[in-house]
């Protein structure tokens, strides 16, 4: 125990007043009255001043000398040893993760984090300062190393739970590498049970932490998948995973709907702890929103809705520009939501169609046309290639990547080319299938007009790939890409995620539901939207364009509001501003003690009078 | 603060008027006395003794009965007015208290002297202190006044039944004794009451208190020293002592007046804040007292 004000210690000379007036006050008043008969009457029986009443002046004399002991300690505002006068550097690590929206706090964890991270700011020295980090995908610093406790409390007034998971790793290495004059900070993290659950070892020893919350109950939607069926895009197949984050078994019931319109009711039966997936299908051609929403509301209100954003699937229009190809047009004729027209060379040079994908067998027209095409064994250069030399029986050499959208479940082995084209493509141009270097598909990925280039002869006789099972897969997956039909449009995202739109971020404009402007990051492709902090479906417009994103919580560790069986609770002690009484100084206590002694002392002054 | 303000006298005036005009027939000065006199009053007749005043047998009577009969007629005199007046300490332990008893004493002297009664003024505590002496006429009130102003109280206790009898030794006859006190009397103030009663006087008390003696305000550790006796007393009052005060208090007021009533005694009760004027006339009309 050290004193930051020992100068206060001469406020101690008032105990020489506060004796004089005692002697002063113990000398009884004498008071004349007409006759001692009556009080003669009422003291016959018990002594005047019994022994207590004599002792009772000393006790008030100690108590009142006490009482100011008590306060001049408190002006010299005494700190324990642990915490010497040498300023301290606090660093408040806040998880601001979708778990700490349970309304199993004051009222939300959240609220308690704020509460217990002011009590500390409002304990802190004058020459103290505090670092407010926001634990959120990416830590955030909300204010900056200070001493302005006001600056700290508005700070503190502006953190808010999102929708997202925390990196609590990564916030309290931050606050750990904020080193100043005063070497190590002093780290609490407040977070939640569950939250805290997640720190890695080497850190959990090295900081103060602080749980909110308790163990909670919760059913959540954890998962929200729609696509459309591969051979018909106009009937949708969707899985829902759902979570049952308590003790007992329980029958959940999701609601499905289609631009707000029920079209299914799921009842899903889950054991305590389960996670169970549904699957559900419906139809739909003109796009829109399904969402699924638990009927029973819990103590987390972020994961029980889940959105989905449905393409506007209509019928293509495909122009297959050929001299006639029976496996290509059977290919194309199968997919039942494309609209296959064939018409020869000579009638596209005469009168280009208006056309959502052109398909050219063995023709390249001059100039490209500016939208979505196919070409199959180019004739010519153009503006995207340089037509080589024909080659023969060419070999894969380099395997297909498995992440293009083009290869998805395509396995060329053992398939037979007999002639292809050498194509060198521009550097626009994603070769996907080469063969010693010589690529044989290439993609140019254009948001508005891709283009695919297959340098393979398809025709019969001159390749066993239509023969192959490769082939219709093939081509579906390049029609889906030059339809516009990626899976990114098809589904959902987490919160915690961040979507790249091939839109200009200059111009791009993205609000949510309530329509709140949602902020964008530029990028080299375009533009990149998240993490963003409430679920929602965000529609994002640059001039004509406007494309929407779901954007849900989807993650099982925030919805387990229950911590797991290992997590220790709160360790403050090892921080110096206290433990259980962390923001309470000394100061206050000392303070709050004289008050008690007051309010005894005057007990004793009541007893003594009305007795 | 005066005693007796520049106004006094005028306010004496006034009630000797009220007293006159309120209690007409019933208080009058002149008092029949048991003795036979000179009046025109006829009362009696007796028999001729040897020596007895030739004017006053009856010659009718001589000359239809042949008797000799005396005629006799009442003596008509002065009543005679003491005022015994408490000059204990405990009647000083306030000023106003033994002011307001000097005025009303002043006042039903001054009442008396308008009547024709004689009037004496007998302060009294331990001991008869120097009195005023029988008094007759209104134009002794100025003299009378003037011994009040002087008269201070004694510092020592009250002790009724020994002044009582001492009293007793000195008047020269009968008559009404008004009794002006606190009747805090150690030795019990009732004893004094008999010693008067039982020598054929008529008693009437008005017994003065202070306000505060009835609810004092004492709180806390005190040193309480007995104003007659200078005894002291070492105590801590609280609010309960000061119930239980309010209530002997309270019993002890309601002895003085059982005690007076059962001695056919008048007895008034005021406190010193009540006008004196207030309380002589209430004294007129509920007691009788100059009457």
């Amino acid at each position: 125990m050290s004193l930051l004000s020992p100068m206060a210690l001469a406020w101690a000379a008032v105990a020489l007043p506060i004796i004089g007036l005692y002697i002063l006050r113990i000398r009884r008043r004498r008071q004349i009255v007409p006759t001692l008969l009556f009080w003669d009457q009422i003291f016959q029986d018990t002594a005047p001043r019994s022994l207590w009443r004599r002792l009772r002046h000393w006790l008030s004399l100690l108590l009142q000398l006490a009482l100011l002991t008590l306060l001049v300690l408190a002006l010299a505002d005494p700190v324990s040893t642990g915490r010497s006068s040498k300023p301290v550097h606090y660093v408040l690590v806040i998880d601001q993760s979708a778990s700490m929206k349970a309304t199993d706090g004051a009222p939300a964890r959240i609220d308690e984090a704020r509460e217990r991270a002011m009590r500390l700011v409002n304990g802190m020295r004058s020459q103290d300062e505090a670092t407010i980090i926001g634990a959120g995908v990416m830590p955030t610093v909300l204010s900056g190393r200070t001493q302005h406790q006001p600056m700290l409390r508005a700070a503190l007034r502006d953190v808010h739970a999102a929708d997202t998971t925390a990196d609590l790793n990564a916030a309290v290495r931050l606050a750990r590498s904020l080193t100043g004059a005063q070497g190590e900070p002093e780290v609490l993290l407040i977070s939640d049970a569950s939250g805290l659950a997640t720190l890695d070892a080497d850190l959990t020893g090295e900081i103060a932490t602080h749980a909110c919350g308790r163990v909670t109950n919760n059913i959540a939607i954890t998962g929200l998948a729609v696509r459309p069926r591969s051979d018909n895009p106009l009937e949708l197949q969707g899985i829902l995973r759902v979570g049952n984050y308590t003790d007992a078994a329980v029958a959940a019931e999701v609601k499905l709907t289609l631009n707000d319109n029920l079209f299914d009711v799921a009842i899903v039966e889950l054991a305590a702890g389960e996670e169970k997936v549904h699957a559900f299908r419906t139809l739909n051609s003109e796009g829109g929103v399904i969402r699924a929403k638990l009927t029973k509301l819990d103590a987390l209100a972020s994961d029980n809705v889940a959105s989905a954003i449905l393409p506007d699937v209509g019928r293509r229009k495909v122009t297959l520009v050929s001299t006639g190809d029976l496996f290509l047009e059977s290919v194309l004729r199968s997919h039942l939501w494309m609209e296959v027209m064939r018409i020869t060379p000579e009638e596209y040079a005469k009168s280009p169609p208006m056309s959502d994908i052109l398909v050219f067998d063995g023709f390249v027209p001059e100039p490209l046309p500016n939208a979505p095409s196919l070409y199959v064994y180019p004739t010519r250069s153009s503006r995207l290639w340089t037509l080589g030399a024909e080659i023969n029986n060419p070999i894969v050499s380099d395997l297909p990547d498995d992440e293009s959208k083009l290869l998805r479940h395509v396995n060329l082995k053992n398939c037979t080319f007999h002639r292809a084209r050498i194509i060198q493509a521009d550097s626009a141009g994603n070769p996907l299938i080469t063969s010693s270097g010589r690529p044989l598909l290439v993609h140019w990925p254009d948001a508005r007009a891709p283009v695919v280039l297959l340098a393979i002869n398809t025709r019969a006789g001159e390749s066993d790939l239509p023969w192959r099972t490769a082939f219709p897969i093939l081509m579906q997956n390049i029609l889906n890409d030059l339809a516009g039909s990626t899976e990114d449009s098809l589904s959902a995202h987490r919160t915690s995620e961040s979507v790249a739109l091939p839109l200009p971020a200059a111009t791009l404009t993205v609000t949510d539901e309530t329509h709140r402007m949602i902020p964008v990051s530029a990028t080299d492709l375009g533009a990149t939207i998240g993490p963003v902090s409430t679920v929602s479906v965000v529609t994002a417009t640059s001039g004509n364009a406007t494309r929407r994103i779901a954007f849900n919580l989807a993650d099982s560790r925030e919805s387990n509001l229950r911590p797991p069986p290992t997590t220790q609770p709160s360790r403050e002690a090892n921080l110096a501003l206290g433990n259980s009484g962390l923001s309470w100084p000394w100061w206050v206590v000392l303070v709050a003690l004289a008050i008690l002694l007051s309010a005894v002392e005057w007990s004793l002054h009541q007893r003594s009078v009305i007795d | 603060m005066a005693v007796f303000e520049s106004d006094f006298l005028q306010k004496l005036e006034y009630l000797a008027l009220v007293a006159r005009r309120v209690f007409r027939g019933r208080i009058r000065a002149e008092r029949r006395s048991r003795s036979f006199g000179s009046s025109v009053e006829f009362a009696d007749y007796r028999e001729y003794a040897p020596g007895d005043d030739y004017r006053r047998i009856d010659w009718n009577i001589l000359a239809r009965m042949d008797a000799l009969l005396l005629k006799l007629f009442e003596e008509e005199q002065d009543l005679h007015v003491y005022i015994l007046l408490d000059a204990s300490r405990s009647m000083s332990s306030t000023d106003a208290k033994f002011h307001s008893a000097l005025r009303v004493a002043a006042s039903l002297a001054y009442i008396a002297m308008s009547n024709l009664d004689r009037v004496a003024i007998l302060p009294f505590a331990d001991r008869l202190l120097p009195e005023f002496p029988l008094t007759r006429g209104k134009g002794k009130i100025l003299s009378l006044l003037e011994y009040l102003e002087r008269l201070t109280p004694v510092a020592t206790d009250t002790h009724l039944e020994q002044c009582a009898r001492l009293f007793l030794q000195r008047r020269p006859r009968r008559g009404l004794v008004v009794l002006i006190s606190d009747l805090y009397d150690a030795h019990g103030f009732e004893r004094g009451l008999d010693v008067l009663r039982f020598h054929g006087d008529e008693i009437h008390t008005i017994h003065l208190t202070e306000a505060t003696e009835a609810t004092p305000s004492l709180l806390g550790d005190l040193d309480l020293v007995d104003a007659e006796t200078g005894a002291v007393r070492t105590v801590t009052v609280t609010e309960r002592h000061l119930r239980e005060y309010r209530r002997l208090y309270a019993q002890y007021l309601e002895r003085c007046e059982t005690s007076c009533r059962q001695r056919e005694v008048g007895y008034i009760h005021a406190t010193s804040d009540v006008p004196f004027e207030e309380l002589v006339l209430k004294v007129l009309r509920q007691g009788g007292a100059v009457a």
